[in-house]
């Protein structure tokens, strides 16, 4: 099994036409600036690195910077804790994305499953799903027809139509991402992937975090 | 019959028992019993080395010496005695197909059970012989009487049900419980393949889904090494059948150490629901379910959509059918009644009818009599926004069951809506109710049994509805 770096595996999904966050792979300081003139602040900061998968666990992953001072700041501390916890750990850099705010986050994954094969997996970010595991699933690939009722099984599903006074989020966005995903799981026979969070909004959903088991 | 066929399982024109016998706590015995007793009007050949009849037949020393032409075999013998017969079936060259009855094979987990069971696919396999089990009862099909089980036998009622389990136990429950309706629910081909060393689930499914007289199929199922393969061959059966299946295991795999979110959470029945779902195959929770689910598939139409009227003598059971209505997510709605239909209700229905409170409920009071049951039965039914009727009714000692349904009967309504029957309760309505069953007019115990199965024939009108765009 081979766990994709984020850039490469950002770039599949971008073959696939999921959307990301707009970021961009740096490896020395000047790069930073560069790209954080680019994307603008405020940004996240998370490390890359072939031997680390749970990033926020080893102080890979640095939310809400607002300025380039703080950017420097998080940066070496980034690469001195990773270090530290993690000595053996090959860094190859870090990747600086846009910070989300004010989003409708779910989560879109996909596992291998020894009888049927690629199946996907919906649910409602952060809490939702760890602790009420209010998701759905889908026998990959998904139509678009099993990807709207893969969004409104779950028993949060008012959220995302706007329980609380807000517009619904995109919902041919979100199902054109859980048909893409799928298509990606069972054409690359993925082992697994998640794509947490994904940010949606009434106007564009967009993938933050995104992880990609492949099978050898 | 084309080579490799499972007709030579459900319509053998000749049949062999090795290892029959004359003593009733034998496999071999009952097999024989259940052959020979059901009206099966093939050849039966009994085979056992030390006996010259059984149960009136002639009975061969071994399968070589009997002289006509055999389609199907059946083995009943220890384990260790079983591969030398299957040799000597391959030398007959006209055996077709066999029934290994036997266990002590794969199912023991030994490593010599596992040897013996790949040599006797081997054998099969290489002419042309198609295998049943081993560990397994085999197959009854009611068009020919034909049951090579050692199951208790049941009534042979003729009908669009077929069975498939991966348990013999629960194979031959569901008969027994089809069987124990208020009047016997008709079936058409049963199976159980036990280890599946040859013939396995995708089969049989492929096969019922050929069988122009099955209509629904009813599957047992634990559990399914190819999973695609189930999608695919449900997809293509579902079509034009109905698939219900009880599968067990809802809470076998929780959460696995995991790499990503998804994969702690994906246990292991969310993705049977899944591959259910996509498949077109209906999951009922139990044998009741199964056996309520399969009956009103066999004898309704199935609703145009999902507007439902409670019509109900009694308004205890009819809150209970509310209740159950509630808790399906709003998958079933209450039909609207027509101002004109709700005047000729109150008309018709006695003073104290509560009728439409709420819209789509009527609860026509233990005053109601047979004409009126009847009556308000056709006023609904020609609403346009009913699409399916739930008619309870608990007869009270002036109301002699059977008057209600046959005032039901004579009324022969002519729709295409479902109308689903329930009569509370016991011995009290079982003649009432047996009358109406053998007028293909469902009954079920209770009232949120009958909300239950209208749930699962509009989940099928939707998928047809679905399929279609």
């Amino acid at each position: 099994m081979k766990a994709l770096l984020e850039p490469a595996a950002r770039l599949l999904l971008e073959q696939y036409g999921i959307p990301n966050v707009p970021g961009v792979f740096c490896t020395n300081q000047s790069e930073l600036l560069q790209v954080a003139g680019k994307i603008g602040f405020p940004i996240v900061m998370k490390i890359v690195s072939p031997d680390i998968i749970h990033k926020s666990e080893v102080g890979g992953v640095r939310l809400n910077i607002c300025n380039e001072k703080a950017m420097f700041r998080a940066y070496e501390e980034m690469l001195e804790t990773v270090k530290q916890r993690v000595p053996e750990a090959k860094i190859e850099g870090v990747l600086l994305t846009s910070y989300i705010q004010k989003a409708r986050e779910v989560i879109i994954g996909a596992v291998e499953d020894a009888q049927f094969g690629q199946v996907i997996m919906f649910g409602l970010g952060g809490i939702f799903v760890e602790t009420y595991k209010d998701v759905s699933f889908g026998i990959a690939p998904v139509t678009k027809k099993e990807a709207q009722y893969m969004i409104e099984s779950i028993k949060a599903y008012p959220i995302l139509n706007g329980a609380r006074g807000e517009m619904p989020v995109n919902f041919e966005l979100l199902k054109q991402i859980i048909v893409n995903l799928s298509t990606l799981a069972y054409e690359c026979k993925v082992k697994e992937v998640d794509l947490n969070p994904i940010f949606c909004f009434d106007d564009k959903v967009v993938a933050g975090d995104v992880r990609i088991l492949l099978n050898d | 019959m084309k080579m490799g066929s499972l007709d030579y399982f459900f319509y053998p024109e000749s049949i062999a028992v090795v290892g029959a016998s004359s003593d009733p706590s034998k496999a071999g015995y009952q097999v024989l019993k259940n052959l020979t007793s059901m009206g099966y009007a093939g050849k039966v050949f009994p085979v056992n080395p030390r006996a010259d009849e059984l149960q009136g037949l002639k009975c061969y020393k071994d399968i070589s010496e009997i002289p006509d032409k055999l389609d199907l075999l059946v083995i009943t013998v220890p384990a260790k005695h079983v591969l030398p017969i299957v040799e000597q079936a391959v030398q007959r060259k006209d055996i077709r197909a066999i029934v290994c009855v036997s266990a002590g094979f794969s199912e023991t987990k030994t490593d010599e059970g596992k040897a013996m069971e790949e040599k006797l696919v081997a054998f099969a396999q290489q002419a042309d012989i198609r295998v049943f089990g081993p560990n397994c009862t085999g197959v009854i099909n009611t068009a020919i009487h034909l049951d090579t089980t050692i199951e208790p036998t049941v009534e042979q009622v003729k009908g669009g049900i077929s069975i498939f389990s991966q348990s013999g136990a629960m194979a031959g429950s569901i008969l027994l419980f089809m069987e124990d309706q208020p009047a016997a629910l008709g079936f058409n081909k049963w199976a159980h393949v036990g280890n599946m060393c040859d013939v396995n689930l995708l089969d049989i499914l492929d096969y019922y889904g050929t069988d122009p007289t099955t209509k629904v199929v009813c599957i047992y199922m634990e559990g399914i090494s190819d999973g695609r393969g189930l999608i695919n061959t449900a997809k293509k059966v579902s079509k034009d059948k109905v698939i219900l299946a009880l599968k067990v295991g809802r809470n076998e795999m929780g959460a696995k150490a995991a790499f990503s979110h998804t994969g702690s959470l994906a246990g292991k029945d969310e993705v049977y629901d899944a591959a259910f779902r996509k498949s077109g195959i209906i999951r009922v929770n139990d044998l009741i379910d199964m056996v309520d689910t399969a009956k009103a598939f066999s004898m309704l139409p199935l609703p145009t959509n999902n507007k439902v009227c409670i019509l109900t003598e009694a308004g205890g059971p009819g809150s209970m059918a509310m209740d159950e209505i509630g808790k399906q997510n709003g998958e079933l709605r209450l039909a609207h009644i027509s101002d004109e239909g709700k005047k000729k209700l109150k008309a018709l229905l006695p003073d104290m009818a509560l009728v439409c409170e709420p819209d789509g409920y009527i609860d026509m009071t233990a005053a109601a009599m047979e004409q009126q049951h009847a009556d308000a039965l056709e006023v609904v039914l020609n609403e346009e926004d009913v699409d399916a009727v739930i008619l309870i009714t608990v007869p009270p000692t002036f109301l002699p069951p059977r008057n209600i349904s046959s005032e039901l009967l004579a009324r022969k309504y002519k729709t295409n809506k479902p109308i689903l029957t329930c009569f509370l309760a016991g011995k009290w309505v079982l003649e009432a109710r047996r009358m109406l069953e053998l007028a293909s007019w469902p009954t079920f115990d209770t009232a949120e049994q009958s909300v239950r199965a209208l749930l699962r024939m509009w989940q099928r009108a939707k998928f047809l509805n679905d399929s279609e765009e």
